[in-house]
């Protein structure tokens, strides 16, 4: 990066300075810093010079929108095409979320080119793959998301709207293939459209599996799902993006940055290698891969870190992969979602400022879209009032500051560069660590990666027990007060009753011969994909169709391909 | 037989909820003060009351982040009443819980309820050991 000269001269002002510092009378020396390592475990310096990046080639930071992409994938960025505001909502009814999703729109909420966001959260049954019948669902039906389960539920919240205006992703987890062949057969057979002209983002069930203790299949059946997905989609909806780099999840169980990048990327390079047993070409896959990344409060680490896997990213697709596409070499960081970890119920206001910090640092990565989430998290689900602000965050960074006027205006930093450069480093030693153990697959079968995800969290909770960890107005500076009685979101039982009674409804007047033997297909092509993979790789995502088609629920297929595919099982 | 020395804790969360590691720090607190813990997801809260019996605890920690608060304690005192094991096993629920609700809870039978923002997770395990 500087050739001998600049360096030399460098050496001589460090020189002068410690010979300066010598001569002073020992009093009047500073004490030195106190050493400091950030969440990832890389240990600071004071500050940074020429030296610390001199071995860093010039090609590895390079200029916005080349490869590596370090610095952005654009040339130019939020000069042309703010943040993408890609916050999800939904609760009680399909009424009430619309309703949310009209209010964000008069804000002036918009995604990528202007549409509008549909990033949709599903109630806990529905994630689950449980019709609000199910017994299971008891008392939890429309009260954290909205319950969706049949053709009818997808009209009441769809219809009327220009789909091709839409940027959807319905957040189902264990039940996304379900409730995205229910989206599919929705707009071919009720709306008469074609699903090519959709933007789509199925929620990939990955988001829980790799570290939570109640995962809805077993690991193997999972990547083969999602390979599943994955295919359909790029089949039939070429302009959706049914891959996700999740480390959302990750960072909110615990998991420090580093080790959250090291887990999703090795988890997409899995998945990545099991599209291509099905005949997918990485160059496609790849490009359909969207990053949703966690935010924390250590601003310069989360920079290093976004920066770092887009680095990462373009590196293993090209020299793993052989992709040429810019398209794939491209890591698109389209959700990283702030903190929900970073947030406080004491004194909940403070969390405008860390929601803040948090976003800055998405910002200054030069990334695509964020999913800013609200002050009010660590008690609820967001009022009006709090996604309000949210809306409001994002706006006034991109029009009141002049955060948005130069493309990655951080690079060339020594301090940013360096740390890049070290985040990355310690993303590979995790990645290498997981080759030794015998590769991605045995690291998730046998529990190590949600042991590490655990050791982690406990180490931060203890750190905040004992004060080494600081959150202001609960284990520093707290006085005793009595905050505002919380406003926690409750929604009426009718929400339940009425979304029984509909299920009921619909499966009462359906054509039941039809829906059976449509599950039978969906049983058969499950047991295809469990015996005969790969072989049978993209029969499981069409049967469900067809299912959906029929007037199968979603729970209804889940439990089939649940009976057939295996459930998910505790490790570790 | 064998005599009982240790207290014997059931730490459970619906296994619909993924904001689980706080319990899970909890349950590891717990131990370290020589409780004896289970930990268990459930699928339907009817499951509870079985495991609490079969495994003879003394204490039921049940954690709410997302929902069904309302309907899982209310059943979860019911059974345990119809089972008259109400006076034998303590109840302690903590989560995303109002004042309002910590009332409601405490009114039905339940002996501690911990909301946001109120004390930490050690003072929990007072209240369990207590």
């Amino acid at each position: 990066m500087f050739n001998d000269d600049t360096l030399k001269k460098q050496q001589i002002l460090e020189e002068q300075l410690m010979a300066a510092m010598k001569a002073m009378p020992a009093e009047a020396v500073p004490p030195p810093p106190p050493p400091v390592s950030n969440w990832s475990g890389i240990k600071l310096k004071p500050s940074y010079s020429p030296a610390d990046i001199k071995d860093i080639g010039f090609q590895e930071i390079g200029i916005p929108g080349n490869f590596p992409f370090v610095r952005s994938n654009y040339p130019f960025h939020y000069q042309v095409e703010p943040m993408h505001m890609n916050q999800g909502y939904g609760f009680a009814t399909t009424e009430e979320t619309r309703q949310r999703r009209e209010f964000l729109q008069q804000l002036g909420s918009r995604s990528q080119g202007g549409l509008v966001t549909a990033v949709m959260t599903l109630d806990l049954p529905t994630q689950r793959g449980l019709d609000p019948d199910n017994p299971a669902a008891r008392g939890k039906v429309g009260e954290c998301g909205c319950s969706f389960s049949t053709l009818d539920d997808f009209s009441e919240y769809f219809d009327g709207l220009d789909i091709t205006k839409l940027f959807t992703a319905l957040l189902a987890i264990d039940n996304a293939l379900p409730i995205n062949a229910l989206f599919a057969a929705y707009i071919r057979d009720r709306r008469k459209e074609n699903w090519a002209d959709m933007w789509n983002l199925p929620c990939n069930l990955f988001h829980h599996q790799q570290f939570w203790d109640a995962a809805g299949y077993p690991p193997k059946t999972a990547l083969k799902m999602s390979t599943e997905l994955i295919k359909w989609h790029i089949d039939n909806m070429p302009r959706s993006c049914p891959g996700a780099f999740d480390g959302y999840n990750l960072g909110e169980s615990g998991a420090p940055p580093a080790m959250e990048v090291a887990f999703a990327m090795a988890h997409t390079i899995a998945a990545i290698e099991e599209c291509q047993k099905v005949g997918l070409d990485p160059n496609i896959v790849a490009a359909k891969y969207l990053g949703h990344p966690h935010a924390c409060m250590n601003f310069f680490e989360e920079v290093a870190k976004l920066r770092a896997t887009r680095r990462l990213w373009a590196k293993i697709m090209a020299q793993r992969f052989g992709c040429t596409s810019p398209d794939a070499l491209r890591h698109k960081i389209v959700i990283a979602q702030t903190a929900g970890t970073e947030l406080t119920a004491q004194e909940i206001y403070n969390n405008i400022i860390r929601i803040t910090v948090m976003t800055m640092a998405g910002m200054m990565a030069d990334i695509e879209g964020m999913w800013v989430v609200s002050y009010d998290e660590a008690i609820s689900i967001p009022t009006e009032q709090a996604v309000k602000v949210c809306v409001r965050t994002y706006q006034i960074l991109q029009e009141e500051t002049d955060l948005p006027h130069v493309t990655d205006p951080l690079g060339g930093s020594y301090y940013v560069e360096w740390l890049t450069s070290e985040m990355e480093k310690e993303i590979l030693k995790i990645m290498d660590e997981m080759d030794k153990r015998g590769g991605y697959l045995k690291c998730w079968e046998s529990g190590w990666i949600r042991g590490q995800v655990q050791d982690a969290a406990f180490k931060r909770f203890k750190k905040l027990e004992s004060g080494e960890a600081i959150k202001i107005g609960v284990n520093k500076y707290r006085i005793e007060e009595t905050d505002p009685e919380a406003n926690i979101y409750r929604r009426p039982i009718e929400v339940e009753e009425k979304a029984i009674e509909r299920v009921r409804r619909y499966k009462a007047n359906r054509n039941q011969e039809k829906v059976k033997a449509a599950l039978e297909q969906v049983r058969i092509a499950a047991i295809k994909v469990d015996k005969e993979w790969p072989g049978s790789g993209g029969v499981l995502m069409p049967a469900l169709v067809e299912a959906a088609s029929a007037g199968a629920t979603a729970g209804e297929m889940s439990k089939i391909m649940q009976e057939n595919l295996g459930y998910g099982y505790f490790s570790g | 037989m064998e005599t009982k020395t240790k207290k014997r804790v059931l730490v459970t969360k619906s296994d619909q909820d993924a904001h689980e590691v706080s319990v899970r720090y909890l349950t590891q607190l717990l131990r370290d003060k020589g409780m004896e813990v289970i930990f268990t997801r459930y699928s339907i809260i009817d499951e509870v009351v079985k495991t609490a019996m079969e495994e003879d605890v003394d204490v039921i920690a049940l954690s709410f982040y997302s929902s069904g608060l309302q309907y899982d304690t209310a059943r979860l005192m019911e059974l345990l009443k119809e089972q008259g094991l109400k006076d034998e096993i303590k109840v302690v629920i903590g989560g995303t819980i109002s004042e309002g609700e910590k009332k409601e809870l405490i009114k039905i039978g339940v002996d501690e309820v911990f909301m946001p923002g109120v004390g930490t997770l050690l003072d929990v395990v007072e209240r369990v050991n207590a």
